[in-house]
């Protein structure tokens, strides 16, 4: 497996968001489908899942609910909201614009200075 | 959208905290079940699951915490919690928290006390509309000019200046305060004040008592913005010589001697026997422009020939006669500058024109605008030294107390380093724990400072009494709690509370985890790296605490020496059995010679009665403050220059009735009291005779007045007595002329075989049968005169006592609870030694060992500050040097001795120490 790649939190926001976006999870679920889209190439420290949750919930992001898990047992289970649809939106537009100046800084070459 | 829903999240936890907690709980329980079934699935064994599943998570109790964080309402939470927990903290330990109460009950309340009187005496602005508006007038010039009449208050502000160089006083003329009032363009309106002669008498159906008040201009109150409760104020149709005269009494004269009934409006009562109409009753908490000498009734300026005995026509008009004291508004856009420019050019034309004008060009006078918003200074002139001095004892105090409950405290954070310990190892934030105790000791502030406002108003309600009952006028001090005060109490328990609770908070904070949580109670303790240092914070406090003591005891000292030097001074005349007492005859059919006669008439009476030793009156009494003076020189001798002499006018038997020793020459003759034609004779002092005539016999020589130019001298020297004071023991005896009294006046001085007040109801009954309108006023003994001039020393002596009494004691507490600590710290250790051969006196020359060090090192830096800080006081002392060693030594000794009974429980307890229980102890 590659070295673990250690995360920022404000990007962690971000993949929350992403993974919620794609149908409502319980907090462990969210952690299993990041690793999973991620294709476990990225994992989460599990400690920080939660309070990142209830930011997010705070800031109205992220709603909950209770509903029943698939084991039968009760869970919380978090959706996006609209508004979080519309931050995550500009997140990942903030994201790209970023990965793309960084590209570019580390691609010139010696003559193009 | 997100901070509505950060309001709902935030009220929603506010309102359903206990099902938030379980929620939460429930969540990430089920997080690690789930994810340990998974483990379970892949092949890991279910304890083990179970296991791996909590590591994996990390800290459960710690992600709790910042999941509360994360909403965002943690502050006040953490508020609520700290201040349950710090409550059932202090619950627990009674006895600490007692005694940190009342010591920074005793610090706050003092220190509020003395500022409600500061407030109320330098700070409160008179409770006029925009009182920052309002200034007074003065007048300044390079000479002083030659008057015809000239009355001035104590309270101009910056004092009246009569020097050679320099002259200012607030009273002008007539026509200046017309010719101002005409030509002036600054102001939004001018007043006139004129304070009435003394005390006047106000009969309401037929009964009389005295009241204090002033003769105004007309738009008095108009231009003050002050309203009127019942009636009308003053208006300018009042105050013309053709209007009748009317009066305004205050709101709490007319509380008191009307009951406030509103139907006084209209009715007539007679002031000084002459009919005033009241007009009406001035608006609630307005006393007039001086501040602690509230009057009681205004009247209009143009009543003054009806009632007050000084004016007449011709002194009006007069510009020589200065009476007239003024104050006025500033127009918003006025500055103080351009308004003295203004007022300038009027006021200079005003007294260098026309006859007798008071100045020439080259005098330079000018207008002096002083802010009249705290009203006139005379109270604040007085006090305001003394108060100064008080208020920096009592911050002392507050800072003993401060560093006494900070040491406590101390101590408990240092008891309490389990409890931390196990709470810093569970997660939380060395800050949160920092926070928990401030907030404690912010309780403990808040809970002294609510005790300490209750000590403050009782205090400052007892020497606001003082004031009015001993200083030389009535003055009435308002302490009642104001903004202002609460303010400053609340800042002072904050700053308190913090300041005496952050230094312990951080250290107690600071610990070795593992060790922490390793060792028992007293091996934490007992371990030497740590607590070293920790002790020497405590032992510096205490070092501190003597300092201040020390500084406070020796200021006491030098304040109580200084009364006891004045009062057991002697003052050149025997003030015991002496009853003083004024004649009020404004009243009745007495006036001019006919007066004269009754004096005399009255004191060959009271001489004769039984139980009067003898009688005699004055035209002051002795050391009332009060004195008058007269240039004097030889005629025709060589030397031009003349000298400033105290002079007494004093009636029949005046020296034998006040016992001042008659050294050469004679008394002054009956036919002497009648005539003033020169030359007129006097008897002088020692200090007359040397300063005039060297070792030469004065008697018979003749002196004048330098202006004097008739013929025959205008004194001659018929007596000699000892020297004696005048006016004020502070004063050296300077040369005195005393002589006979010309004109009907003055104070009464009877001395007795008993005690003097006896004598009152006689001396009422003998007036009464000679004319019913003749009052006796202002009854009181020698003694008590005498105290009442050393009414400031007295205060500053008792109440800096009673603070370095209170300074001393909390030291002491201090310094017990801190070797009470140690002895309890050591116990292991003494049961050591003891064990291993040390004697009971050994243990017991540790603890004293101890203290004395703490003792003599807080001692010298004490001594060392005072010697700084005396020199401060130097103005208030007499007879006794700032730096004194008598005193100092004195304090030290008195120090050490009360120390020394501080150390000897602890030692006590340290000394009964049984070396098998104490190597037990755990």
């Amino acid at each position: 497996m590659d070295k673990q790649l250690d995360l920022l939190q404000g990007t962690l926001d971000m993949l929350i968001l992403k993974a919620v976006s794609l149908g409502p999870l319980h907090g462990y679920g969210i952690l299993l489908r990041i690793q999973q889209i991620s294709k476990d190439r990225l994992e989460i420290q599990q400690g920080s899942l939660y309070p990142a949750l209830y930011r997010l919930e705070h800031q109205g992001w992220i709603t909950s609910e209770w509903g029943e898990s698939e084991n039968n047992r009760k869970a919380k289970y978090y959706r996006l909201t609209a508004a979080g649809k519309r931050r995550l939106q500009s997140e990942a537009e903030k994201w790209n614009r970023m990965a793309d100046v960084i590209a570019a800084i580390l691609g010139t070459t010696p003559e193009e200075v | 959208m997100t901070l509505w829903s950060r309001f709902r999240s935030w009220l929603r936890v506010i309102l359903r905290r206990s099902r938030m907690e379980s929620e939460m709980d429930a969540e990430l329980r089920f997080h690690i079940e789930t994810f340990a079934e998974d483990l379970v699935r892949n092949g890991v064994p279910q304890e083990e699951a179970l296991r791996r599943a909590r590591l994996e998570f990390g800290g459960i109790e710690r992600a709790k915490e910042e999941c509360r964080d994360a909403r965002g309402i943690t502050f006040i939470e953490n508020l609520f919690q700290d201040l349950r927990f710090g409550l059932r903290m202090l619950r627990k330990s009674p006895g600490f928290t007692t005694v940190a109460v009342l010591s920074l009950a005793l610090g706050i309340g003092a220190n509020t006390a003395i500022f409600s009187l500061i407030n109320a005496v330098m700070l409160r602005s008179l409770p006029v509309h925009a009182p920052e508006q309002l200034v007074f007038l003065k007048w300044s010039a390079r000479r002083s000019p030659h008057t015809h009449m000239f009355y001035s208050w104590a309270g101009c502000p910056g004092n009246t200046v009569f020097s050679s160089t320099r002259a200012g006083s607030c009273s002008f003329s007539y026509p200046a305060y017309e010719q101002i009032r005409e030509n002036q363009n600054v102001f939004s309106g001018i007043l006139a004040f004129v304070p009435a002669s003394g005390l006047s008498d106000v009969t309401v159906n037929g009964q009389t008592a005295q009241a204090r008040g002033d003769l105004v201009s007309g738009n008095f109150f108009s231009t003050l913005g002050v309203r009127s409760t019942a009636g009308r104020t003053l208006d300018p149709l009042d105050d013309v010589s053709s209007a009748a005269p009317v009066i305004v009494f205050s709101y709490a004269y007319w509380q008191s001697r009307f009951a406030s009934d509103p139907a006084v409006v209209g009715k007539t009562i007679l002031l000084n026997g002459v009919p005033f109409t009241i007009a009406g009753v001035a608006a609630p908490g307005f006393a007039g422009l001086e501040t602690g000498l509230p009057r009681q009734f205004w009247v209009p300026l143009s009543s003054r020939y009806q009632f007050d005995q000084r004016f007449s026509k011709e002194k009006e008009t007069d510009g020589a006669s200065l009476w007239v004291q003024m104050s006025a508004r500033l127009k918003p856009s006025a500055s103080i500058t351009q308004a003295e420019a203004g007022l300038n050019t009027i006021f200079a034309r005003s007294v260098t024109s026309g006859s007798g004008a008071l100045f020439k060009p080259e005098d330079e006078p000018r207008i002096e605008l002083p802010s009249a918003t705290r009203g006139l200074p005379m109270l604040r002139q007085q006090f305001s030294k003394p108060l100064f001095v008080l208020m920096s004892a009592v911050c002392l105090i507050l800072l003993i107390a401060c560093a006494n409950v900070a040491g406590l405290m101390l101590a408990r954070a240092v008891a309490r380093q389990k409890e931390i310990s196990v709470r810093v190892a569970l997660g939380a934030a060395r800050r949160r724990v920092v926070r928990q105790l401030l907030t404690e000791s912010l309780m403990l502030a808040a809970a002294g400072g609510g005790l300490g406002i209750l000590f403050a108003y009782w205090g400052a309600s007892s020497l606001s009494g003082f004031f009015s009952a001993n200083a030389y006028e009535a003055f009435e001090i308002n302490v009642n709690p104001d903004l202002r005060i609460l303010g400053f109490t609340l800042g002072i328990s904050c700053l308190i509370g913090i300041l005496s609770g952050l230094a312990p908070a951080l250290r107690g904070t600071r610990l070795d985890l593992i060790r922490a949580l390793k060792e028992s109670d007293t091996g934490l303790s007992c371990s030497a790296a740590t607590s070293g240092q920790r002790l020497s914070v405590g032992s510096g406090l205490v070092v501190a605490q003597v300092a201040l003591s020390i500084l406070l005891l020796s200021a006491a000292g030098l304040l109580v020496r200084t009364l006891v030097n004045l009062e057991t001074m002697n003052a050149g005349f025997d003030p015991r059995n002496v009853l003083l007492f004024d004649l009020d005859a404004t009243v009745s059919d007495y006036k001019g010679p006919k007066l004269q006669r009754l004096y005399r008439d009255l004191q060959r009476q009271f001489a004769a009665f039984p139980g009067v030793t003898s009688a005699s009156y004055c035209m002051t009494p002795l050391l009332s403050g009060a004195r008058s003076g007269t240039d004097l020189q030889i005629p025709d001798a060589a030397d031009k220059s003349s000298v400033n002499v105290d002079q007494l006018p004093v009636g029949p038997d005046f020296f034998q009735t006040m016992r001042i020793p008659f050294l050469a020459g004679r008394e002054f003759t009956p036919a002497e009291f009648e005539s003033s034609s020169p030359p007129q004779p006097i008897v002088v002092n020692q200090t007359f005779t040397r300063r005039f005539f060297g070792n030469e016999n004065p008697l018979g020589r003749s002196i004048s007045e330098p202006e004097h130019h008739g013929k025959t001298p205008q004194y001659k020297i018929v007596g000699i007595v000892g020297d004696a004071k005048y006016d004020s023991l502070r004063r050296d005896v300077a040369p005195t002329a005393y002589l006979p009294i010309g004109y009907a006046g003055g104070t009464f001085e009877l001395r007795t075989a008993m005690n003097p007040k006896m004598l009152v109801p006689v001396v009422r009954e003998v007036l009464n049968k000679i004319d019913k309108n003749l009052f006796l006023i202002n009854p009181k003994t020698q003694v008590e005169q005498i105290d009442q001039s050393l009414f400031q020393e007295r205060l500053l002596a008792s109440l800096s006592s009673l603070f370095a009494v209170l300074a001393l004691v909390l030291a002491c507490i201090g310094l017990f609870g801190l070797l009470s600590y140690e002895v309890a710290r050591r116990t292991r250790e003494i049961g050591v030694r003891m064990a291993l051969g040390a004697h009971q006196r050994d243990v017991l020359r540790l603890v004293v060992m101890k203290g004395t060090i703490l003792v003599a090192v807080g001692s010298a830096a004490g001594i060392t500050a005072a010697l700084v800080a005396t020199r401060y006081v130097g103005s208030l002392l007499y007879g006794v040097k700032p730096i004194d060693p008598l005193t100092f030594t004195g304090v030290v000794i008195l120090l050490f001795a009360v120390a020394l009974a501080a150390c000897y429980t602890p030692a006590r307890r340290a000394a009964r120490v049984d070396p098998m229980v104490a190597l037990r102890y755990e």
